[in-house]
């Protein structure tokens, strides 16, 4: 810069003859729109827009003399190298009265500071000679100061929080506070121009339905150098969200800043915040807070953080925490007043014994959270339903069966419904006494996991045997349900009869009986024949028997059937009618297979009938003995009594017996033994060995084949004798 | 003497009704009991008996022959034989195997012959007087003992299978001797009256008679079955027909074939037999079956083909 000082210095004294007159010619000089006529050694300013524009001097010299004018070179420049000449072709030039030459210059901004330059040209002027005489020339030196300068626009911004004003450049975004719907906030914008040049606001524009502009002067405005536009961008949201907006500032005519806003609309100013699943989330008023999953038992915590995002103090005044199990530990005092940016944790807690998911409500101040908590685990909950509806029922409850008729079944299903969150392993579903009144169907196999939500669904039979009261415990693991019922009368048995054997029957028999309902019965019924036995002489024969054992048999008549089955697998059963004249009375007894007794109150009888009658012999032996022989017999007697033996042996040809035939009264001897316990065993059953011996002979040297060929023996009771049994005699 | 000698003697011979009558009650026999593990007397006459009390417990196995009067148990792992069991019971350890079971009985039930199944040794054991006499007898030649009947008088008649081939064998007086003209026979069995057996010869299928007479054995062929050689047989007195155990679908059943005529039925019972075993007397064949405990027993009278049952409840 001191260098060229000098050389203009010196270039000044050389042209001084001419400087020191006016020149011959009018200088004009237009920057932009403006034209000015200037002096010799006047300073033209040229303003360019901005840095890395230019600056464009337009200079007009028009020669007012009349002479000639001429410009024997191009002006030269002596300072700032951002200045530059256009000469547009102008020199040299000679011109005379009236005439112009056009010459630019051009200033190219590259920094906001002021920078100078000195413009040169010479000159000469031919003036014709005054009254014939010479002309004269005089050569002078026109010279411009040149000042090249540049605005410098920087953008500010100061928020109601901080007051403190920020810069902000194009393409950043503005964030205003978090702001109370049907509130507003204004930010303040601050242009200021640090350049050299003042700046020419042209147009200012916002859009964002949120966002408007205020106190925003009339623009095209400049804005000098060292000097500053204000003006204010309101936001007013009218719901809570986010909202968007952006600035435009445009300066001069090619300079556009460009600032987008953003916003968020909020209920309040306070702004809660709390730790979920490992990230801070901010939950707005209204909204969920979720308490950490826990157990039953165990305690749970969450930690509620309290901000005051606004730019006064808020004040807490009421906190409260509604829902069963949650509440709140070591609550702060209250009032408590938040200042701008402080925070305070509300510590919310939760525990219940109970398994699900609960709900809650915080309220703090005018503001109101929903709370949630999980209690990890399985919960069983019951229901059941039958014909007449459906009910719940807790554990340790009592569900009462349908009155049902006795044979018949009445079902309640059971559901088993897992309400809690966790899969319920189960691992015993029992009655706690096998029964077989009551019958739980459909278990799955155990042991079974239920999910959670999900259910089971068990049918509980009830299938009463009597008209009592029935009581059982269903046990689904540590649950408890009491199960209770009671059957009603079943209907009517209608009539039976008896088939097989009946009326009169002969000793040693072993005969069939069957029983037979009129009608299928709808009940599966069990029962029993039972042979009463009514002896003539008090002595009950232990052989009369059914063949399985005894003097009663099971049977049991199938639902819809008629025929009693036996214990043997048949329809029949045998028995055995005894060898002592009795009366045998077969009676029924029909109870449902639960024990209700349907026995008619005079049920029909089966009633046998063993006559007395003449003894029968079934065996007998004769064999010899030393000196006689001896006669065996086998029968019976169902009178228990014996009278007359009549024994008759034929003698073979030429043998002489003097008595063939013999009569034994076996009255007494048969009296003892049927008093006997003994004989009871037997019935009317006897052995009878008789010895006899030979007299008045030697026959005892002889075999009973050698002294007879045939014998027979008849035995005699009161009612009549035997049939004559032929005797073997070898 | 002669016989005119000997009718002259007996001139004017009386007899008399001596001292000493006894009426007492008819047993029928002794049954083992397996459920209860006991031998049991059958109490009264067969059609009006039931089981009385037990005579021997504690029992692996047992069995009675006819009459009761000889019988075999094991207990302990020791093979007895026992004797008067339907008065007082005498027992004596026998030298054999346990696995020897009785092949047959003589009618009396005087004595029985026990088949060793793991040798098939041959043991002769009967009551001489009140006594148990052992003797083991062998067969001539190779073979393996199918079968054998006991007839009076100390005869039996064995059946042999050797390969393809089978011969019969009579033991009369202490002798085997092959019996000529008979190779295979299955299904020997005593005959109702005990006197004689039957068999079927198994080519085909001809039922024969066996009688021994004067030490000899007598066949005669009374008719050949149709539909070949059943599992399980045995004959109706007088040959009149034969039974043979058939398991239905429906249930257990004999079928009776009539041998007059082309009579054929089937007799429906109420238990599912296994086998015929004998019974307390020829007269009867025990229809063994899986007996529970209480259950009856039942029993073919081969007099007229009828199941008769004895009761062995709780009651007895």
């Amino acid at each position: 810069m001191r260098t060229s000082r000098n050389l203009l210095l010196a270039l000044a004294c050389l042209v001084l003859p001419a400087a020191l007159h006016a020149q011959p010619f009018q200088i004009a000089a237009t920057v932009g729109d403006n034209t000015t006529a200037v002096s010799n050694l006047a300073v033209i300013p040229l303003p360019a827009p901005g840095v890395g524009a230019e600056a464009v001097a337009t200079l007009r010299l028009t020669y007012t003399g009349s002479g000639r004018l001429s410009f024997p070179g191009v002006p030269t420049l002596l300072g700032s190298s951002s200045f530059t000449i256009d000469p547009r072709g102008a020199f040299p030039a000679n011109i005379g009265f009236g005439q112009s030459i056009v010459f630019a210059v051009n200033y190219n901004a590259q920094s906001t500071d002021a920078l100078s330059a000195q413009l040169n040209l010479l000159y000469s002027e031919i003036q014709p000679a005054t009254g014939g005489g010479t002309t004269v020339t005089v050569s002078g030196l026109m010279s411009l100061s040149l000042v090249g300068t540049a605005p410098s626009v920087t953008i500010g911004y100061a928020l109601p929080t901080t007051l403190n004003t920020l810069p902000i450049v194009s393409g950043e975004t503005l964030n205003f506070p978090p702001t109370l719907t049907q509130s507003t906030v204004t930010a303040t914008m601050l242009v200021v121009n640090q350049g050299s040049a003042a700046a020419r606001l042209s147009q200012i524009q916002i859009a964002g339905a949120d966002f408007t502009l205020v106190n925003l002067p009339l623009l095209p405005a400049n804005v000098a150098a060292g000097g500053s536009f204000q003006f204010g961008i309101r936001f007013s949201p009218k719901a809570v969200a986010s909202s968007t907006g952006q600035l435009t500032i445009r300066i001069g005519t090619a300079t556009t800043i460009t600032i987008p806003l953003a916003a968020e609309g909020v209920s309040s100013l306070l702004r809660y915040e709390a730790t979920q699943n490992g990230d801070t989330v901010v939950i707005q008023p209204g909204g969920r807070i979720q308490i950490p999953d826990t157990r039953p038992g165990t305690p749970a915590r969450l930690d509620l953080r309290v901000v005051n995002s606004g730019s006064v103090d808020a004040t807490i005044s009421t906190l409260s925490v509604t829902g069963t199990g949650f509440g709140i530990v070591e609550s702060p005092l209250l009032p408590l007043t938040l200042s701008p940016g402080a925070s305070t944790s509300i510590p919310l807690t939760f525990a219940s014994a109970d398994v699900g998911s609960f709900t809650g409500r915080l309220r703090v101040g005018t503001e109101t959270f929903e709370l949630a908590a999980r209690n990890l685990g399985a919960r069983l909950e019951f229901s059941y339903s039958n014909s007449a509806g459906s009910a719940t029922v807790q554990p340790g409850g009592t569900i009462a069966f349908p009155t049902v008729a006795i044979g018949s079944t009445s079902e309640v299903q059971l559901t088993v419904r897992n309400a809690g969150n966790q899969a319920a392993p189960i691992a015993a579903i029992a009655l706690q006494e096998p029964s077989s009144i009551v019958q739980v169907l459909d278990i799955p196999a155990l042991p079974f996991s239920l999910a959670a939500d999900a259910s089971l669904t068990l049918r509980l039979r009830f299938s009463p045997g009597t008209t009592s009261f029935t009581s059982q415990v269903l046990r689904i693991d540590s649950s408890v349900i009491n199960l209770t019922g009671q059957g009603s009368a079943p209907p009517a048995l209608p009539e039976f009869r008896f088939e097989g054997a009946s009326g009169a029957v002969t000793p040693l028999q072993q005969l069939q009986v069957g029983l037979t309902l009129a009608a299928p019965y709808p009940v599966a019924l069990t029962g029993t024949l039972t042979i009463a036995v009514n002896p003539g002489d008090f002595t009950v024969d232990p052989a009369v028997q059914f063949s399985s054992g005894g003097l009663t048999v099971n049977f049991t008549i199938a639902a819809n059937s008629t025929q009693a089955i036996f214990s043997n697998g048949s329809n029949r059963i045998r028995l055995q009618t005894g060898t002592v004249a009795s009366t045998l009375t077969l009676t029924p007894r029909f109870t449902t297979t639960g024990g209700f007794d349907l026995t008619p109150s005079n049920p029909t009888t089966l009633v046998l009938t063993q006559a007395p009658a003449a003894p029968r012999i079934l065996a007998a032996t004769i064999s010899g003995t030393a000196g006689g022989f001896t006669l065996t017999l086998v029968g019976y007697s169902n009178t228990r009594a014996l009278g007359d033996m009549n024994l008759t042996l034929t003698p073979r040809s030429g043998v002489d017996v003097a008595n063939p035939q013999i009569r034994l009264n076996l009255t007494n001897n048969s009296g003892i033994w049927y008093r006997t316990a003994a004989s009871q065993t037997f019935g009317g059953q006897f052995q009878i060995q008789i010895p006899f011996t030979f007299s008045g002979g030697t026959a005892a040297n002889n075999t009973l084949a050698a002294l007879f060929q045939s014998g027979s023996v008849t035995i005699a009771n009161t009612v009549g004798a035997s049939a004559a049994f032929e005797l073997p005699i070898q | 003497m002669s016989w005119r000698l000997k009718f002259a003697l007996l001139l004017a011979t009386q007899f008399c009704w001596a001292a000493g009558t006894e009426i007492a009650g008819p047993l029928s026999g002794v049954l083992f009991d397996a459920p209860a593990k006991s031998l049991r007397r059958v109490v009264g006459v067969m059609g009006n008996a039931y089981v009385g009390a037990a005579v021997a417990t504690e029992l692996d196995w047992a069995q009675a022959g006819p009459q009761a009067r000889l019988g075999f148990a094991v207990r302990e792992g020791q093979l007895f034989a026992v004797s008067g069991l339907l008065t007082e019971p005498h027992w004596q350890a026998l030298s054999l195997p346990i696995e020897s079971r009785p092949l047959a009985w003589s009618p009396d039930g005087s004595e029985a012959l026990l088949l060793n199944s793991a040798d098939g040794a041959i043991e002769r054991v009967w009551l001489a007087e009140s006594e148990i006499r052992t003797e083991a007898l062998t067969i001539p030649g190779d073979g393996k003992v199918l079968a054998a009947v006991l007839l009076n008088g100390h005869v039996a008649i064995f059946s042999r299978q050797n390969g393809e081939t089978g011969d019969v064998w009579l033991w009369s007086a202490g002798q085997f001797s092959a019996v000529p003209g008979l190779s295979r026979i299955t299904n020997l069995t005593l005959a109702a009256e005990g006197d004689h057996a039957y068999a079927l010869e198994a080519e085909t299928s001809t039922l024969v008679k066996l009688r021994v007479s004067a030490g000899q054995l007598e066949t005669s062929r009374l008719r050949t079955l149709e539909g070949g050689a059943p599992a399980q047989l045995v004959v109706e007195a007088n040959a009149r027909a034969i039974y043979s155990l058939k398991t239905a679908v429906d249930g257990a059943a004999f079928e009776r074939w009539a041998f007059e005529g082309d009579e054929h039925f089937r007799v429906d019972l109420e238990v599912l037999p296994e086998r015929f075993a004998s019974g307390p007397s020829s007269r009867y064949r025990l229809l063994e079956y899986a007996r529970k405990a209480g259950e009856p027993f039942y029993f073919l009278d081969l007099t007229d083909g009828s199941t008769i049952f004895i009761p062995a409840g709780a009651n007895q």
